[in-house]
């Protein structure tokens, strides 16, 4: 089953997502903030990262950028959830490489799994 | 006419040291550089009138000149240590003394006529001044002084980059092509002859076109503050000049001189005034739509925990959990809908203040036990504490609290923000939550071992939406209102009132005083 790391600073948050991502087959792990989330990026060999934009100790802007620059996870596809306004920082993000840009207030967590799974079946990842 | 267009110059300058007066003398370098043209302004103009005046008086002019000049490399030296690094801290009386030393002794061996100048004679270009050998003490203080000054100023241009470069190229190159001349002519020259010692201060309208230049061109004040400027220089200038043309009416001249001066004072303050307000509007105006993107954000936070959540449910994935774990995300709902009513009435208060000045509804005001609302608040904040790992106690030193008058939703919602600050902004720790009372007052704080509120960000902590750079950094999606708030609220009963210490990295204690 794929291995999804979630990168995000709110424990509701992280909760709720383990919660759904487990209910539906998926072995999810996550990252309390920017730095714990490259580190497990590149000691678990996730199959997908979902990462959260607006964090204290490093943003996810630099998290991408950092895990774009890294041979060793620079093909993990990154998909941004974030409360962040769509139209100011999508087009930078997919610049950076994200896959998708997906508001919270926008993509429920169930959507969120579906699309996952979509996304992955798609490009044949386990 | 050498003349008339040196008493011109000096004009220029003291119209310069004015504009620099008028824009607010913010900081210590902006100080300093005023001074500097003050000084350069007694300069030139004592040069001028040493042209100008009889012989017997022209030794007084070249006195004026000559400390003038000392003072003017005394107050560039400070101004490039500022500039160079603002942070250089206070100058204590001492260091003041020996920094001005060498013009007390230039004073002293000008006024006691001690070997400076040699011999004061007619010659058939002017009058001209032989130097003595204490010239030489006068010559190594202003090479020494102006050389360091530079170095300093150097050093600053090759730190800094962006706009600011550009800005500071032409103020940097205008002003040390100035001293370079003034330097040769009126320094060096003079040991040989005094025919040249006019040209110097010539250099000095490179300085100030330079820097008029650099203002207008990077728009740092509004083109109509300068046109008012301008003319308001330019006609003091011709009534100035006109003074000395004849002798006729000489009083009349200079009262009508001095009335302009005063008009066009007021003049210039009015528009000034006009301009300020313009640069504080749209400051405003970039602080709303800084809020109503930070607003939009808090608020998305915890809805988007409570759409999520309440997404799971309806789909029915929730109702497969055991009942413990259901009651876990109900929980989660509720506390997210708390944080969210807070942050709306926070936002409301921020408007609610925005159009006047706060006052405690009337009706509402009762004793209120000030023990049993630090409890409160200490009770609900204490998840977050938790959370983080810190811990958050309450203190009381006296077993009798007199109460106090006041509303309690409005007075919990000052202390609350408080707390609400002191457990984001620490890492590690505690919050202590402290009652106390003297004969006159009591006396609520609330101490942290926080990040601390940095020493330039103390002064514009209570603003609205401002926010310390290290908080900033910290925790990006503060409102900046909470400390705002407890302010307004604190200030709005009668005599009572909201202050802080704090250090960076150290911690920061609130201290809130109510008389009784």
């Amino acid at each position: 089953m794929a291995k999804i790391l979630l990168i995000e600073d709110d424990n509701d948050q992280i909760l709720l997502y383990h919660t759904v991502f487990k209910m539906n087959g998926f072995n999810i792990i996550s990252a309390i903030d920017g730095k714990i989330g490259l580190d497990r990026a590149k000691n678990e060999h996730p199959d997908l990262i979902i990462l959260d934009l607006n964090m204290e100790e490093m943003s996810g802007e630099e998290v991408i950028k950092r895990l774009k620059k890294n041979p060793e996870t620079k093909n993990i596809p990154v998909i941004i959830l974030t409360n962040m306004d769509k139209r100011k920082f999508q087009s930078q993000m997919l610049e950076l490489g994200a896959e998708y840009f997906w508001e919270k207030t926008v993509v429920m967590p169930p959507d969120v799994v579906k699309k996952v799974r979509d996304f992955l079946e798609k490009n044949k990842i386990k | 006419m050498i003349t008339l267009t040196l008493l011109l110059i000096s004009l220029l300058n003291g119209g310069l040291a004015a504009l620099i007066f008028f824009r607010g003398l913010k900081n210590k370098a902006n100080f300093f550089f005023f001074l500097t043209l003050v000084a350069t302004f007694f300069w030139i103009f004592g040069l001028g009138m040493f042209r100008m005046s009889s012989f017997e008086n022209g030794i007084y002019w070249a006195t004026l000149f000559y400390i003038s000049a000392s003072f003017c490399i005394t107050y560039f030296l400070y101004f490039a240590l500022f500039f160079d690094n603002k942070n250089i801290g206070k100058i204590n009386f001492l260091n003041h003394l020996l920094i001005h030393s060498p013009n007390i002794i230039t004073i002293i061996i000008l006024l006691a006529n001690f070997h400076f100048i040699k011999d004061y004679s007619l010659e058939p270009w002017g009058k001209s001044i032989k130097l003595g050998p204490a010239y030489f003490f006068y010559v190594t203080h202003i090479v020494s002084y102006m050389g360091y000054a530079i170095f300093a100023i150097i050093k600053r241009f090759r730190n800094v980059s962006g706009i600011e470069k550009t800005q500071l190229k032409f103020i940097v190159f205008g002003t040390i092509t100035a001293s370079i001349f003034a330097l040769a002519f009126n320094l060096f020259l003079p040991f040989y002859t005094y025919q040249f010692v006019w040209i110097g201060p010539y250099s000095l309208i490179i300085m100030v076109v330079a820097i008029t230049y650099a203002i207008t061109k990077h728009h740092l004040m509004g083109i109509k503050t300068i046109t008012s400027e301008i003319l308001v220089g330019l006609l003091l200038s011709i009534l100035f000049v006109n003074i000395f043309f004849n002798d006729n009416n000489l009083w009349f001249k200079i009262i009508i001189f001095l009335v302009a001066i005063l008009i066009g004072y007021f003049l210039i303050r009015s528009v000034f005034k006009e301009v300020r307000q313009r640069e504080h509007i749209e400051k405003l105006m970039k602080m709303r739509s800084e809020f109503l993107d930070i607003a939009s954000h808090q608020l998305k936070t915890p809805i988007s925990v409570i759409m999520g959540t309440a997404s799971m449910f309806r789909e029915g994935s929730i109702g497969k959990l055991p009942k413990e774990q259901q009651k876990k995300f109900v929980e989660n709902i509720y506390r997210k809908s708390v944080k969210l009513s807070g942050i709306v009435r926070d936002i409301l208060s921020a408007s609610e203040f925005d159009t006047e000045k706060f006052s405690l509804p009337e009706g509402r005001l009762e004793p209120v036990d000030l023990e049993k609302l630090l409890i409160k608040i200490k009770d609900d904040s204490k998840e977050e504490a938790d959370e983080k790992g810190l811990e958050l106690n309450f203190i009381k030193t006296r077993a009798k609290i007199s109460p106090i008058i006041s509303d309690e939703f409005y007075l919990t919602q000052a202390i609350a923000n408080i707390v609400d600050n002191a457990i984001k902004y620490t890492k590690a720790g505690r919050i202590d939550i402290m009652l106390d009372e003297d004969e006159k007052e009591v006396i609520v704080k609330v101490k942290d071992t926080g990040v601390g509120i940095p020493n330039e960000d103390k002064s514009r902590m209570f603003g609205k939406f401002e926010r310390a750079r290290n908080a900033r950094d910290m925790y990006t999606d503060g409102s900046g209102l909470g400390l705002f708030i407890s302010k307004e609220i604190i200030d709005a009963h009668s005599e009572a009132s909201i202050k802080f210490n704090s250090e960076e990295n150290k911690g920061t204690e609130f201290i809130i005083t109510f008389q009784t």
